[in-house]
Order: structure tokens, then sequence, then C-alpha cells
């Protein structure tokens, strides 16, 4: 029958317990991906508004 | 963190504690001592040397000299013990750099200094192009290491031996805690910061190659960068720091960098352990996107768009990226200082001097007023305004979201609005010591926003020829602007305590 709690194995499960139990790798990663995320998409629209404002004060496109 | 009661200090345990920290740092001066073993530059090689040997003797003498605290360690002694570690560590940090022969005095070695470890990113450095190898990686791990706290380095073996170490973590600015206990929240935040720290670099060295770096200063700038950027701190291994690399791959990947070293430790925990939406949700991050969204709007509105800002690419490369470093407070300058002094007009460098003081989040590498206040005082506002509009015997509840929503009470308010208020009195006297010295007040304005703010833009007011009283007071305004004040004041009470103490008991048996 196996055991209902599972001892903790080697010792980067043992240096990390308690800190990221049932954190996994692929959970690691979509919450760094979440982050980058949220970078690209705050520079994207700092993109779009500056775009947007130079088009309004007639700087950008020249010579139209 | 204001309202704290801190009561009496015993000057045995702040030493002892501060000695710790001091230890650390002497450990942390053999990365740079084995960098100018590696690079064979043997003249840093002696200075590093006897760097860490005075930064362990003098940590090792306050330990053995001094006790610790007798049971748990009150607030007073926690807080002066960490403010105590950063002004001994500013101290022995400096030794090395004093003696490379970059700095024109003393002063100028403990200007760059705090200005690495509260990851100001101001620099005082001369013929910064022809520093060595070790210099260099001295002056970003020090940044780096300010960045995550020099307490919380030590912490992370100290916490076991102290039921009262939070609040040393506390006396650091840091109040957040991740896991119940704070040896836990020490190693998880240089966990987080690790995992970044080898992401960043390789994205970093990879974009530095691509650019034509060779393998080996693609390595050390791309590490360079990582911790410049992750620590909010704009130092770079050159004087024309990021415009030096001539590219917008190596900008751009620097940013996302930035604002992820500009967010709470306390979001990085939650978005890795599932709860990602977070992200969007914090009071935090509102705050951060709607100041960036204002203050850039402002800026651009206002600057003279000539020369290389005409078009979409050059405007978010020069302008968008200025205000992306402005506000996570990292520094990274992607125009020229007296470039942007004569070209940029008032209105944008005062939209930049505002991102600049709000800052980013609490409990992260970043300075400034911080989210968390910001959206209080925000939130505070909405709530008065209501309970005018609305008839006088409405209940007006405002929640702010920061991880769960918490009902705003008095006291939350009380203690935001006291540190805000803190950081616009330094600024303002910084500002008046700035232009009394003849330097023109929008140019004032911002290179003491960005001192506050912790920042490190500059329009060039900060240079080796300033005088020595704006030096001292800028050392002054990164240390307490970064410790948020209050520990500061602390080490000051304490140390007017111990000279009281022992100006009385002279002479007595």
């Amino acid at each position: 029958m196996p055991s209902a709690k599972k001892p903790a194995r080697g010792w980067l499960q043992r240096a990390f317990r308690g800190r990221w139990q049932g954190v996994g790798g692929a959970k690691i990663a979509l919450g760094i991906l979440s982050e980058v995320l949220f970078s690209l998409l705050l520079a994207l629209m700092l993109f779009l508004l500056g775009s947007i404002v130079i088009v309004l004060r007639g700087v950008w496109p020249t010579g139209l | 963190m204001a309202n704290r009661p801190v009561g009496r200090a015993k000057s045995s345990a702040v030493v002892y504690y501060a000695g710790w920290v001091t230890l650390w740092l002497g450990l942390s001066m053999t990365i740079p001592l084995l960098t100018a073993l590696t690079f064979q530059e043997w003249p840093d090689f002696v200075n590093f040397w006897a760097g860490t040997a005075l930064a362990l003797f003098v940590g090792l003498a306050m330990i053995l000299l001094a006790r610790p605290a007798q049971g748990e360690l009150s607030w007073m002694e926690g807080f002066a013990a960490s403010a105590l570690s950063w002004v001994v560590c500013m101290f022995l940090a400096a030794f090395p750099y004093y003696l490379s022969g970059h700095f024109g005095s003393y002063l100028d070695a403990c200007f760059d200094v705090m200005s690495g470890f509260t990851t100001t990113g101001l620099v005082l450095i001369q013929d910064l192009d022809h520093a060595s190898n070790a210099l260099n990686m001295w002056r970003h791990l020090l940044t780096f290491l300010g960045g995550q706290g020099m307490v919380v380095l030590a912490l992370t073996l100290l916490a076991r031996s102290n039921p009262g170490a939070f609040k040393l973590y506390a006396g650091e600015a840091k109040d957040q805690r991740l896991l119940p206990s704070v040896g836990g929240t020490a190693l998880a935040i240089w966990e987080i910061s690790l995992v970044y720290l080898l992401l960043g670099t390789l994205a970093m060295f990879l974009a530095g190659l691509w650019i034509g770096l060779p393998p080996v200063p693609a390595l050390l700038h791309g590490l360079w960068i990582f911790m410049s950027a992750w620590s909010t701190g704009g130092f770079a291994p050159n004087s024309q720091n990021i415009v030096y690399y001539h590219s917008l791959l190596y900008e751009a990947v620097a940013i996302p960098i930035m604002i992820a070293g500009s967010m709470n430790f306390g979001l990085h925990y939650a978005a890795w352990t599932g709860n990602r939406r977070e992200i969007f949700k914090n009071i935090e991050s509102v705050v951060f996107v709607t100041v960036l969204v204002l203050t850039f709007l402002i800026g651009i509105s206002a600057l003279p768009l000539q020369g290389g800002l005409v078009g979409p690419l050059g405007v978010f490369r020069r302008v968008a990226y200025t205000f992306i470093s402005a506000q996570t407070t990292t520094g990274l300058q992607p125009v020229y200082a007296p470039a942007m002094a004569k070209t940029w007009g008032d209105t944008a460098l005062f939209g930049a001097s505002l991102a600049m003081l709000f800052g980013a989040s609490a409990s992260s590498t970043a300075g400034g007023f911080k989210g968390i206040r910001v959206g209080t005082l925000f939130k505070a506002l909405s709530q008065e305004l209501k309970r005018l509009l609305r008839p006088e015997r409405a209940v007006v509840i405002e929640k702010v979201h920061f991880y769960r929503d918490v009902i705003l009470d008095d006291t939350i308010v009380r203690s935001s609005a006291l540190i805000v208020l803190l950081y616009i009195l330094t600024f303002f006297g910084g500002v008046i010591l700035t232009t009394a010295l003849g330097n023109p007040i929008a140019l004032s304005i911002f290179e003491v926003a960005s001192a506050t703010g912790n920042t490190g833009l500059s329009v060039g007011i900060t240079q080796a020829s300033e005088p020595w009283t704006l030096k001292v007071a800028f050392i002054l305004i990164f240390f307490v602007a970064r410790m948020e004040f209050i520990s500061v004041l602390v080490l000051v009470g304490y140390l007017l305590g111990v000279l009281k103490s022992s100006v009385f008991s002279f002479g007595r048996p």
C-alpha cells in the first residue's frame, strides 16, 4: 500500500521545501512569461501612444 | 512601518547585527577579487585583497566585541542595526574604489557606493571607459546586493538565530512577508533574483553576441546590464550608458528586466505560485501603468520633436524608454545628459521628474513614493469625495487590492501620507540646496527627483567637480529615501542616545 505522505527526495527538493512546495517548473515559467508579457504590452502601449501623439502634433509623417 | 513603537536600543546588539552584514560584504568582495585574478588585473587584485581583508576584519571585530540581543530584538535595535549596516558598508565598500584611482576623493568613492547600494545610479567615477573588469564587477555587484537588500543577504543565515529578525528586514524598508518565516522570505527573494539573473544574463548575452560583441565582453556586459536593470540601478560599464551599444535590440531586452525588477517581490511570488492575474489586478501595477502613461503623455506632448525624435521608433527609443527607466527608477539613459538638459524643455523634464518621484513598487528594488502609497492616497481622496457627495448617514467603504481586498482605514492612510510627506520635504530641501549652488531650477528639480526617487537619470549636475556640500547632501538623500526615513531617524536617535550616555557617564565610577 503506498504511503499517504511522500518523503522529500534529493537535496534539491529538501533545499526548496516549504518555499516552493507544490510549485513546478511549468508554473514558474508561466509566472515569468506573464511578467514579461505585462512588460511588453506596456512597451507596445507607449509605442502606440507616442505614435498617435506625433501624428496629432503633425510632426510625423512629414512631407504629406 | 511608521507607526511602530521603537523603544530603546542596546548598543551591543545593534553593533553585533551590523557586524554580520559587514562580514557578508567582505565575503561578497571576493567576487571582484576572483574577477581580477581571472583577467590578471593585478593592481585591482591587490586593492580588492586589501578591501576584503579590511571588511572581514571589521565585521569579525564587531561580532566578537558585541553581543546578540537577549531574547527578541526590539524594533529600535532592528532599525538602527539595518541603518548602521549600510553606513559601515558604505565606508568599507568605498575602500577598493578609492584605491583604484578612478575617484577624486574618498567622498566621491562613498558617493558612488551609496548610489550603488541604494540602486540610484548617479556617478562621480572618472575615466569609466578605462575601468577594469574587477572594478566594474564590484560596481554592478554593489547595486545588485543593494537592490535585494544588504540585510536580506545576512538574514538568510541570521534569521535562524533570532526570533526578532523581521525587525532587521523591516528596517531596510522591505516589510512584505512572502512566507511566514523571515528566513524563508529572505531565501525566496534571493531565489527569485537568481532565477532572473540566469535568464536575464542569458538574454543580454545573446543580444550582445547579436550586435557583434565578442563572447567574453558579451557575457560580462550582459551580466552587468542585467544587474543594473534588475536592481533598478542604472549603472553601465561605460560613460555613454545604454547609448554605447547603439542597438534597439539591446535596449529592448533590458525593458522587461527593468519592469520585472521594479515589481514587488510579493508579486513575483504570487505569479510564480500560480496567481498570475495578480500582475494585472494589483494596486501597484494599476498605479504603475497609470502614472507611466500620464507622465509619458506630459513629456511627449511638450517635447520639442526634432533630430532623432521625428519617427515613432525614435520617440520610443529616446522618450518612452526614458520614461520607463524613470518610472521603474532604473536610470539606464538612452539620451546624453547634456543633450537632455539642452533640448528636452522644462515641461518634459518635469514629467520625467514626476515619474521618478512616484516610482514603482514597495518591497522591490525600486525607489520613489511607491505604488501602494500612491494608490492608498488616491483611494482615500476618492473616499473623502464620495463622503461629501453622498448623504451624511451613508457609509463609504473603499478597498485597495493588494494581493487581497484590504479595507482602507485611517492607520494605513496616515502611514502612507507620512512617508510621502517625508519624501516631498526631502525633495524640496534638495532642490533648495541645488538651486542655491547656482543650478537652474528645472534641471535642479530633475536631478533631485532622480536622487530622491533613487533613479539615476541625470541632466549633468552630478559630476566630480560639483561642490562637496552637494555630494554629501545627495549621499544623505539616496540613503534616507532608500531606507524610507524611519530607520535613519532611529539610527540618529540611537547615536544621540549613545553619545548622551557616554558623556554623562564620563568620570563616574
